[in-house]
């Protein structure tokens, strides 16, 4: 069954049978979105903030025209609720731990120390790109997800996802220049 | 130049949790929508029986400014009376239980809708 006849099959018999069906095609995606837009460092859990999407999903079904396809029309309704939970949530930064900084003193290990430091540095440097720039660097290279998927959950062609990706990664490069560290240049 | 940045993004990123779905991820939304569902109904049914509850009273204070304006004997006044403070309970009984408001009635009417017994015509 494909999305467009499962909606008007739920929307018919609101058999919640065939809305978990939909539910277990999209849910990985959707959990990939929304932890994107959130990040790794909002105080927020991403399976609650997915699960919700799902929740406002089945109230929005009725409204679905089919003018979209299916898939897009719910990436669009996650992102958008991802992006308004982002604004309400708390971003902690990574600190460097204690045990770390113990760990790095006790054995002179400055390259573990000078390891965690630039992690920090780039968390905090991706935390301030805009947010599709945040969103794509986070699917790509936080949770790996290929071109051509983030393509179509963003609902842009892959050159795009590829242009947006190298700019991210060139404004990335000039705020760490800026700030004077060499590392990313 | 981009490989070294690519790289430094993955290892930055590689220590961060990545979001992991739960087994009961479709069980857990079925299970909230159901509760949404009821929760839902629940203020619904409160805003029904409030709106209910106004229209009832605007409709006894009109009644009742109305006829304190005629001349009445004693008795009609006490029976208006009862009847305009019955309502209220009457219209609620009504609207949450009118299954029952329509077995009662029909236990009631009984008498006056049964067909006359042959001896009586």
């Amino acid at each position: 069954m494909d999305d467009e006849s499962a909606v008007a099959a739920y929307l018919e018999t609101r058999d919640p049978e065939v809305f978990r069906l939909l539910v277990e095609r999209y849910d990985r995606r959707v959990l990939s979105l929304v932890a994107s837009v959130l990040g790794p460092h909002a105080d927020l859990d991403a399976e609650e903030v997915a699960q919700e999407v799902f929740v406002r999903l089945h109230e929005k079904l009725p409204t679905f025209r089919g003018e979209a396809r299916f898939g897009s029309w719910l990436y669009r309704l996650a992102y958008n609720r991802a992006v308004e939970h982002r604004r309400r949530a708390r971003i902690r930064m990574p600190h460097l731990s204690l045990d770390a900084l113990e760990t790095a003193v006790r054995s002179h290990a400055s390259d573990a120390a000078g390891e965690l430091e630039r992690n920090q540095l780039v968390a905090r440097l991706v935390e301030q790109l805009p947010g599709l720039y945040r969103t794509m660097i986070y699917m790509r290279y936080w949770l790996d997800c290929p071109v051509a998927e983030i393509a179509e959950t963003l609902a842009v062609p892959s050159g795009t996802v590829k242009s947006y990706l190298s700019r991210a990664r060139d404004r990335l490069r000039q705020r760490a220049m800026a700030e004077g560290i060499e590392w990313l240049g | 130049m981009d490989d070294r940045i690519e790289e430094g993004l993955r290892r930055a990123l590689a220590d961060c949790p990545r979001p992991r779905r739960s087994a009961a991820f479709a069980t857990n939304v079925l299970q909230r929508i159901a509760a949404g569902q009821a929760a839902s109904e629940q203020r619904l049914r409160r805003r029904e029986r409030m709106l209910l509850g106004i229209y009832w009273l605007v409709a006894g204070i009109a009644s009742a400014s109305l006829l304190v304006r005629f001349a009445r004997p004693s008795w009609i006044a006490l029976a208006l009376g009862a009847l305009g403070l019955a309502s209220v309970p009457l219209g609620y009984a009504a609207f949450l239980w009118p299954g029952r408001i329509a077995a009662w009635l029909v236990l009631w009417a009984r008498p006056l809708l049964a067909e006359p017994a042959p001896g009586r015509r």
